[in-house]
């Protein structure tokens, strides 16, 4: 720098004017006392309205000097420290998917064919009913299209949610090991049920014997549990069935799905290259042996049946019910009416309450339920 | 070649990981020798045919690699070098097939620690100096290129490493006879047509030749894109037939085959063949220029990916006593001492097996000097005798790697020579006994350098020599 130029460079700002007393109050959250003190003694006051309403700090607390200085000093060190260090970035976590899975609209070819879900099963394995899904051969196996994956994927999102939106019991099955928290999140989250353990047979069609022992509950159209009143009702009630099942691997649970098919409940199932697509109703092409690829299509159906359940509650606290109560069902039972009931007068028609049904596994459920919550 | 339209998901397939590993080479085939080789199907091969692939240690510990399935925890996360090679991506029995591939994953780590450069290979001639001065870098401009464009030089043309036709002197006689059956044979009528070519050529030379000689040549015999007619074309063929060198650099041309395997054997052969042409043997002094032409030309780049360093001529900065003169000398296994498999000793260096360094005193096991003498000097290296039963872990000796060559079947071949020994006592960490070099003697007329110490760097021993490491 030219010093003879300095008095004219700097000499405008050296000369100016020091900083005004209204903009260092603009400036802090502190309030100044010393300030107040000027305005009330300045003449030139004209807004004298304003300053009588103010009400000066009182000293009781800590002196003001040293919340000056303090913050002061710790802005300056924040200043001149803030930028040292090394950033972390963020790392690599393995379950990210288990721990919060993709929405069906997070669902992009790049994220199925990271999850490895393109990879089919060896040429001489294939079934030819997945013709229409195979993309072409590579490395000696069958390559899925990944479009295919992902329109039925989406697809089977949307009977998921739909499902869920009109108040139906979705099961999640998934029997091959390390399946597990990825079918415990995604029945969490539509508020389902799951099956990681082997499928016991008859369950459906002989479910009155099998799940003889479990729980059912009754609740409202907010999902609130209504404890009283349909005990005489419930005792009579043995199993409920799924309104929907979800399949991982097919292969493995043939006897689950043909029960399903006996008492037309619709299934979706993930369909690799050697599984017969007709076993399920809603099959979605990818590879099944994938945990990768379980996680992101089981954490994408989980949220499906989230928003399902999310638009249900929400229609059902403006008034709209998009579910019915199971068929015989009625109202619940008040003392009057069992004493109504007593007297054999006929009871009334069935008011407009909604009640619904949940199947609940019973203490070892939730039990293992905690378990995964400890692993995840 | 223009790209056919894909599928959005095609193309992501066509990027993918998965699909960019490549189909596993060939296996080397075995070896026929008269002696019987020792065979093995699960010996380390002389160079890898599978992709090596790894896993960062989160996903190594689900069994996540990426691939069809995950891989049983078992046999994979008990490895210290968790590196596989996938065999199949599924079988029939719903398994994929995989297998370590550590051996050659550090075999590669332990050549980049050696910091060795890849050089062409030993010509015929030049046995004899074991360090050929001629042995240059794969990397040099002049002989790293596949490509010959218009207008580059028959010299630049042969120096080439990588060739469409085969190597001749490398076939077997049923190759030979089925490359002409199949490959040439068909090509004869591209052949004539190329020499017409050359007979036009060949025509407008004489031509030019005449005119100089001559002036009164009519112009219309100039043309040089004069169309060559059959009786022209016939005599043409006629000369080619007595002058052999040119019928043979024609052939070479039209067909890309490497050059011959040594300067001097062709003209031995032709020789005896053709002993009525002596007098044409004497334009037969272009020797080929191309360092391939005695071992043959390489299958890969003649660097095969091992290492990218041009030259040895680095320098070795120790912690404690600065730039020395020698590198690091690296332990080597007596794999085979004298006597045990075959007459020469072998040595395994950094996982490659080469044979004991000659010309060297230390390496000597057997007196060329007749047994008269008696006195005959122990060999440095007693375990290169003897086996020696009671050393843990083998007999070792300390080398020094130079250089290495991939051969055209793969596998790499070591050139070591003897370790200095100051630098196997600084390697080994043995330096009590040398001297330390006398403190500089303060000198009142030295003006303090207000950067702080500063110190000159002599050419010859800055850093060794310092020490009295040179022995």
């Amino acid at each position: 720098m030219i010093l003879r130029n300095v008095a004219i460079r700097h000499g405008r700002s050296a000369l100016a004017a020091p900083l005004r007393r209204s903009f260092l109050r603009s400036m802090t959250t502190d309030t100044l006392t010393h300030e107040t003190d000027a305005l009330s003694h300045s003449p030139a006051s004209t807004n004298s309205t304003s300053l009588k309403t103010f009400v000066p700090p009182s000293d009781a607390g800590e002196s003001l000097d040293s919340i000056k200085t303090d913050y002061a000093s710790q802005q300056r060190l924040n200043k001149r420290t803030g930028k040292l260090g090394s950033a972390v970035e963020k790392g690599y976590v393995p379950d990210a998917l288990v721990r919060n899975p993709p929405k069906p609209a997070d669902v992009t070819l790049e994220l199925l064919m990271a999850s490895q879900s393109h990879l089919g099963h060896s040429t001489s394995l294939w079934n030819p009913a997945n013709q229409r899904y195979i993309f072409g051969i590579r490395q000696g196996i069958h390559i899925i299209s990944l479009e295919e994956t992902a329109a039925h994927l989406r697809r089977a999102a949307k009977v998921v949610e739909g499902v869920a939106y009109h108040g139906g019991l979705i099961l999640f099955v998934g029997t091959r090991a390390g399946q597990g928290p990825a079918i415990v999140k995604a029945a969490r989250l539509s508020k389902g049920c799951h099956l990681f353990e082997k499928w016991i047979p008859g369950s459906i069609t002989n479910g009155d014997q099998i799940l003889s022992r479990c729980d059912i509950k009754v609740v409202d159209k907010d999902d609130v549990d209504i404890t009283s009143g349909f005990e005489d009702k419930i005792g009579d009630w043995k199993a409920l069935k799924p309104d929907l099942v979800v399949c991982m691997n097919p292969l493995e649970n043939y006897i689950m799905l043909h029960e399903c098919g006996l008492n037309n409940i619709p299934t979706i199932g993930v369909i690799d290259t050697d599984a017969d697509p007709t076993w399920v109703t809603y099959p979605i092409p990818a590879n099944d042996d994938s945990l990768r690829c379980i996680q992101v299509i089981a954490g994408v159906l989980g949220r499906a049946g989230q928003e399902g359940q999310r638009r249900r509650l929400e229609a059902a606290k403006t008034g709209h019910i998009t579910w019915l109560p199971p068929f015989g069902l009625g109202s619940p039972e008040t003392a009057e009416d069992k004493k109504a009931a007593a007297n054999k007068v006929r009871r009334g028609p069935p008011t407009a309450d909604e009640i619904a049904a949940e199947q609940s596994r019973g203490k070892s459920s939730k039990q293992e339920m905690a378990d995964i919550d400890e692993e995840l | 070649m223009a790209s056919r339209s894909v599928s959005p998901g095609g193309a992501l397939l066509r990027a993918s990981r998965v699909f960019s590993i490549p189909a596993p080479l060939q296996r080397s085939a075995v070896e026929i020798s008269s002696t019987g080789g020792f065979t093995s199907d699960t010996s380390t091969l002389p160079h890898p045919i599978h992709m090596s692939i790894t896993t960062p240690q989160s996903s190594l510990a689900k069994g996540d690699w990426g691939l069809k399935r995950p891989l049983p925890l078992r046999s994979t996360t008990k490895s210290s070098t968790p590196v596989l090679r996938i065999q199949k991506m599924d079988t029939f029995e719903h398994i994929t097939e995989f297998g370590s591939a550590a051996d050659h994953t550090l075999s590669l780590q332990k050549f980049l620690e050696m910091g060795i450069p890849l050089t062409t290979p030993q010509l015929k001639e030049s046995t004899q100096s074991h360090l050929d001065s001629r042995a240059q870098s794969v990397f040099e401009d002049a002989i790293d290129t596949t490509a010959t464009g218009e207008g580059t030089s028959s010299t630049e043309i042969d120096a080439r490493w990588k060739f469409s036709g085969p190597w001749l002197a490398g076939q077997t006689q049923g190759e030979f006879n089925a490359y002409v059956e199949k490959e040439v044979r068909r090509r004869k009528q591209d052949f004539l047509e190329y020499l017409r070519g050359a007979c036009s050529l060949a025509l407008a030379k004489e031509r030019r030749e005449q005119r100089a000689s001559s002036e009164g040549v009519d112009e219309l015999e100039l043309d040089p894109q004069a169309e060559v007619t059959d009786e022209q074309l016939k005599d043409y063929v006629k000369s080619l037939r007595q002058d052999w060198t040119e019928l043979y650099r024609h052939i070479r041309t039209f067909l890309d085959l490497p050059p011959a395997s040594s300067a001097n054997a062709p003209s031995e052969i032709f020789n005896a063949m053709f002993e009525n042409l002596s007098s044409s043997l004497e334009k037969d002094s272009t020797v080929s220029t191309s360092p391939y032409r005695d071992s043959g030309p390489p299958k890969t780049h003649p660097s095969a990916g091992l290492a990218y360093s041009r030259t040895n001529s680095t320098l070795f900065n120790h912690p404690v006593f600065g730039p020395q003169s020698s590198k690091p000398p690296v332990q080597a296994r007596i794999i085979s001492p004298k006597g045990t498999m075959h007459s020469n000793t072998n040595l395994g260096v950094g996982g490659f097996v080469t044979g004991t360094p000659f010309n060297d005193e230390s390496f000597r096991v057997s007196s060329t000097r007749g047994r008269g003498r008696g006195a005959m000097p122990a060999p440095m290296v007693p375990g290169l005798v003897n086996i020696e039963p009671d050393k843990v872990g083998g007999s070792k000796v300390y080398v020094q790697p130079k250089s290495a060559t991939v051969n055209p079947q793969g596998s790499v071949i070591l050139r070591v020579v003897s370790a200095e020994t100051g630098a196997v006592d600084v390697k080994e960490g043995n330096t009590d006994h040398y001297k330390h070099p006398p403190p500089p003697a303060p000198s009142t007329g030295v003006r303090v350098s207000p950067r702080g110490f500063s110190r000159t760097l002599r050419l010859d021993g800055a850093g060794a020599r310092d020490f009295g490491l040179s022995n």
